[in-house]
């Protein structure tokens, strides 16, 4: 939910959320309130923070000032519970290239009280992907597929997503976007989302938040906005049109 | 259902002790002494080599958390970390698990080739083992353990016992051109999987730090020392080069420096697992 509007669930709350690094300050005085079943597309320049926010609400990352919550617990140190309830895909690959997909497949079903099998498996026969050969053996696309196929399988209630459309195909795009926002118009799934590109925001998301040098520069429903994503991303960074 | 701990236990099993495409060290050692036992019987050396490929090769592929090319990278934030932090697992049992894992590997595998010591040969005389020196060819004074190994041609390093013996090399030697590129190629892949760590702890400007570069040296003199070995064999087209017969000469050096280097190595492995400890902190509670 845009900030300031009424809402009975937040599934992700970030209150002045302030990261710094040794040298420079990554993320400052960051607010951004998101509604359970919220699609929000993060955009911003290379370094802008999309990933330090991204790791900071998944707990990876300590935080210097600031309140951050997840489906009501707080981050570092997120409870196994409340963890089985968020599906991740870091900006690269993060799966272990010696396993396959089907040795995966098994530890998630293991590990995900809500794992879907069949759900899981209609992902990997419609995407194609090989599930019996090493994830090392597979293209870039194959595995980004794969880590979606197993995040999407978990259903989660939350998916939080850096770069989702990295080495995938103009088609292969179109169809995961597609999924991904079915999956989470029916079932509910809150989906925060990075990338660099701004036509794969508007495919997903009803919502974008605009970062610039770690600050919220834009955070508004796609639906209400008088220009495109394109024009408010320009005007955010000054850019000149040509 | 399993518990989740014991399932990741056999997770990291099944698809990286396990799986000879992913961890070749049981399967090459296997046919190494099932080679020597065609040859004329195991010997002990061949068994003390086994053990140590299985030990120093376990350390020397890596953490599993990093992957090969990441060995000795510690907290530079890994995609794959970031996998196993994601899960619906406290962190810290994630790593307890790939220890578990790791520990019944070793004791496992171990416990196979402490069963092939017994039945297949009598146990050394331990208590004969007695180190000389003595005149040599051409006059050098020579150490030597007597009691130990003896091989026909009088060199007694358990290293080169085995390439003395070795159908491999007898065969690299046969086939001539063929066998110097083949070892060529090993020599090079032994450079390049200990210089690139250190490439890589220089090649990025978060990774440019002190701790991570000295934790990969161990690390890298495996490597070159490998790679000297194996040239070696490329420019003199025999099993044993220079650097084996100085390592028989001085024995007693050649294992204080190989004891040197294995402290070092499973020093930098613990350095790297407290890393790994750490992030994994973060994890799941």
């Amino acid at each position: 939910m845009v900030e300031g509007a009424a809402s009975p669930s937040l599934a992700i709350e970030l209150q002045g959320v302030t990261k710094e690094y040794l040298e420079e300050t990554a993320l400052w005085d960051v607010s951004l309130l998101i509604g359970t079943g919220e699609r929000v597309g993060l955009v911003g320049s290379n370094g802008a923070g999309k990933t330090t926010l991204l790791n900071i609400v998944m707990g990876f990352l300590p935080y210097d000032e600031g309140r951050v919550s997840v489906l009501g617990a707080v981050p570092p140190g997120l409870p196994a519970a409340v963890r089985a309830r968020i599906g991740f895909i870091p900006e690269d690959s993060g799966l272990p290239p010696w396993a396959t997909l089907a040795d995966l497949a098994a530890l998630h079903r293991s590990l995900y009280p809500r794992w879907d099998s069949e759900r899981f498996a209609g992902f990997v026969a419609g995407w194609e992907v090989p599930s019996e050969r090493r994830l090392l053996t597979l293209s870039k696309g194959q595995r980004r597929l794969a880590e979606l196929a197993l995040c999407l399988g978990s259903r989660p209630d939350v998916l939080i997503l850096d770069e989702p459309f990295v080495g995938l195909d103009a088609v292969m795009r179109l169809r995961v976007a597609e999924t991904i926002r079915s999956q989470s118009a029916a079932d509910g799934t809150t989906v925060f989302y990075s990338s660099h590109i701004l036509s794969d925001i508007e495919k997903i998301a009803d919502r974008i938040v605009i970062i610039r040098e770690g600050e919220i520069g834009l955070d508004e429903k796609i639906a209400g906005m008088t220009v495109s994503v394109e024009e408010a991303f320009i005007a955010q960074y000054g850019l000149d049109r040509e | 259902m399993r518990a989740p701990s014991a399932r990741l236990v056999l997770f990291f099993w099944k698809t990286y002790f396990f799986r000879p495409a992913n961890n070749p060290i049981p399967a090459a050692v296997a046919v190494l002494l099932a080679f020597f036992h065609l040859e004329g019987g195991l010997d002990k050396s061949h068994i003390a080599l086994a053990l140590y490929i299985v030990v120093a090769g376990h350390v020397f592929t890596g953490h599993v958390f990093h992957g090969r090319e990441r060995a000795g990278c510690a907290g530079d934030e890994s995609p794959l970390l970031r996998f196993f932090q994601a899960l619906p697992l406290p962190g810290r049992k994630v790593f307890l698990s790939y220890l578990a894992a790791s520990t019944a590997y070793m004791v496992l595998v171990a416990a196979v080739l402490g069963f092939l010591l017994v039945r297949f040969m009598s146990l050394p005389d331990w208590t004969n083992l007695e180190i000389v020196t003595r005149a040599g060819p051409g006059g050098d004074s020579v150490t030597v353990v007597q009691g130990f190994s003896v091989s026909a041609r009088g060199i007694h390093s358990p290293a080169s016992m085995v390439l003395e013996k070795s159908i491999l090399f007898d065969t690299l030697r046969e086939v001539g051109g063929a066998g110097r590129w083949i070892t060529a190629y090993m020599a090079a892949a032994f450079l390049y999987v200990s210089v690139l760590p250190i490439y890589q702890a220089f090649r990025a400007p978060r990774r440019r730090d002190l701790p991570a570069f000295l934790l990969r040296l161990p690390f890298a003199a495996y490597g070159c020392l490998g790679a000297v070995l194996l040239a070696e064999v490329v420019l003199t087209q025999r099993t044993m080069g220079i650097s084996f017969r100085f390592l028989a000469v001085h024995a007693e050096e050649a294992a204080l420096l190989f004891l040197i280097l294995l402290a070092a190595t499973i020093l930098s492995f613990a350095a790297m697992s407290r890393a790994v400890w750490k992030e994994l902190g973060r994890s799941a509670t």
